[in-house]
């Protein structure tokens, strides 16, 4: 029983010398080093996609037949709206005027002082409109005009909605190719 | 195969080590079980190197650059690039962090002009005037969900011009039935819209002028005013309760 009870008092007492051993303020200071360089890397993400190039998955019928009904993964280059370089006939990808959760993908049809000619109902009536479009805003459309909810229902929207212009598709691979410009 | 993944992987871990140049007891303890076990694994004839020391490799390379170039870069490399080279990693560190704190998380605006007066003091044009203005902290939390409440103070993109941005106070939000200001009329805010105003009303263009905003302009809401030191505090929520009927 003393025997025992003395091997097992040895072994805390040479586990607590064990403990005492472990180099923790090393292991402290390589575990922050690695926390740094991942937060480094995650800010480095974030910088890259903010400012330079990002990804968006982008799904819906609205922008058929560029972009599939069932979603494609695009790349979004952010420098030319930052530039003010947009051109007529460009997709991007802005927040939505009417929910600023959604990010919807549109093609730009006028900027600002152009004038805009668009079918008001096409699946009804061949009846056109005629606007110009304000200064800082620009006038965004879907392809596929018979179901795209766009500046033909809420009007002209700020370049500040744009967050970037999609120029490629990435995904599925069948798909991979450039989106063009189309007027 | 065995011999040059254990050595490829003693240099990198080598490598790494002295660029981070922080060769604790532990990191060197490590290298020296590394070393160990390169040393018994791999029989000496079949070696790549007599020890797997990236310096050899280093030193060699250099060398030939000596010979080949007559300019002995590594001294160059330790006297003067490694200062300015250490310096300019820490900086765009620094940078990559403050970038992203700022988009993310809270920032802070210097402001100018008289639209909000009285609740931010003005500043003069020209360079000492652009301290002397309020420098107001603006945090990002509510894009999350772009959840507001009305007489919230927020800053957004200008509708006509996406290069500038305005602070201006938050007075109904998308449903509710407004007032317009002067007038008898009554407007809904559209949905994904809200309406801001100065508390200036004389000098202030605001959704009076270009009418309501989309929510997605919004970039932040200005919480507190940590410029000039006597100024220091919160910034009132105020709600115009007469004007605006929420649905």
């Amino acid at each position: 029983m003393s025997t025992a009870g003395s091997r097992i008092a040895s072994f805390l007492g040479g586990a607590a010398a064990r403990f005492g051993k472990v180099p923790w303020r090393e292991i402290r200071e390589e575990a922050f080093d690695r926390a740094v360089l991942v937060l480094k890397a995650a800010c480095f993400v974030h910088v890259v996609n903010t400012y330079v190039v990002g990804i968006a998955f982008v799904r819906g019928p609205s922008m058929l037949p560029t972009i599939n009904l069932t979603g494609d993964v695009v790349a979004v280059e952010r420098v030319s709206p930052r530039w003010g370089s947009l051109a007529v006939g460009d997709v991007v990808i802005l927040l939505s005027p009417e929910n600023p959760r959604k990010t919807v993908a549109k093609r730009v049809l006028g900027l600002e002082g152009d004038a805009v000619t668009f079918l008001v109902d096409p699946a009804r009536e061949s009846a056109s409109q005629t606007v110009v479009v304000p200064g800082g805003h620009v006038w965004v459309q879907g392809d596929n005009i018979y179901s795209s909810r766009d500046s033909r229902q809420f009007g002209p929207v700020p370049y500040g909605l744009i967050q970037g212009r999609a120029f490629c598709k990435v995904w599925p691979p069948e798909a991979v190719g450039l989106i063009g410009q189309k007027l | 195969m065995l011999s040059l993944a254990l050595f490829t992987s003693y240099c990198f871990y080598r490598q790494h080590r002295t660029d981070s140049s922080i060769a604790g007891p532990a990191g060197s303890q490590l290298l020296a079980i590394m070393r160990q076990a390169y040393e018994s694994l791999v029989p000496a004839d079949s070696r790549l190197l007599p020890t797997p020391d990236i310096y050899f490799v280093r030193r060699f390379l250099s060398q030939s650059a000596v010979r080949l170039t007559g300019v002995n870069l590594r001294k160059f490399d330790m006297g003067t690039l490694n200062p300015l080279w250490f310096f300019m990693k820490k900086s765009m560190t620094v940078a990559l962090f403050g970038i992203t704190i700022s988009d993310r998380y809270a920032t802070v605006y210097s402001l100018t002009g008289t639209s909000m007066s009285p609740t931010f003091t003005t500043s003069s044009p020209g360079f000492p005037g652009y301290l002397k203005g309020d420098i107001v902290l603006v945090e990002k939390f509510c894009l999350e969900k772009y959840k507001f409440s009305r007489g919230d103070v927020i800053a957004f993109k200008s509708p006509s011009d996406h290069k500038r941005e305005f602070v201006k106070r938050l007075i109904a939000l998308p449903g509710d039935w407004m007032q317009i200001p002067d007038t008898s009329d009554i407007l809904k805010i559209p949905e994904g819209h809200c309406w801001v105003e100065g508390d200036n009303k004389e000098f202030s263009l605001d959704s009076r002028h270009f009418g309501p905003i989309p929510l997605g302009l919004v970039q932040g809401r200005v919480t507190h005013i940590i410029w000039p030191p006597q100024r220091i505090s919160k910034v009132e929520r105020k709600v115009a309760m007469e004007r605006v009927r929420s649905t």
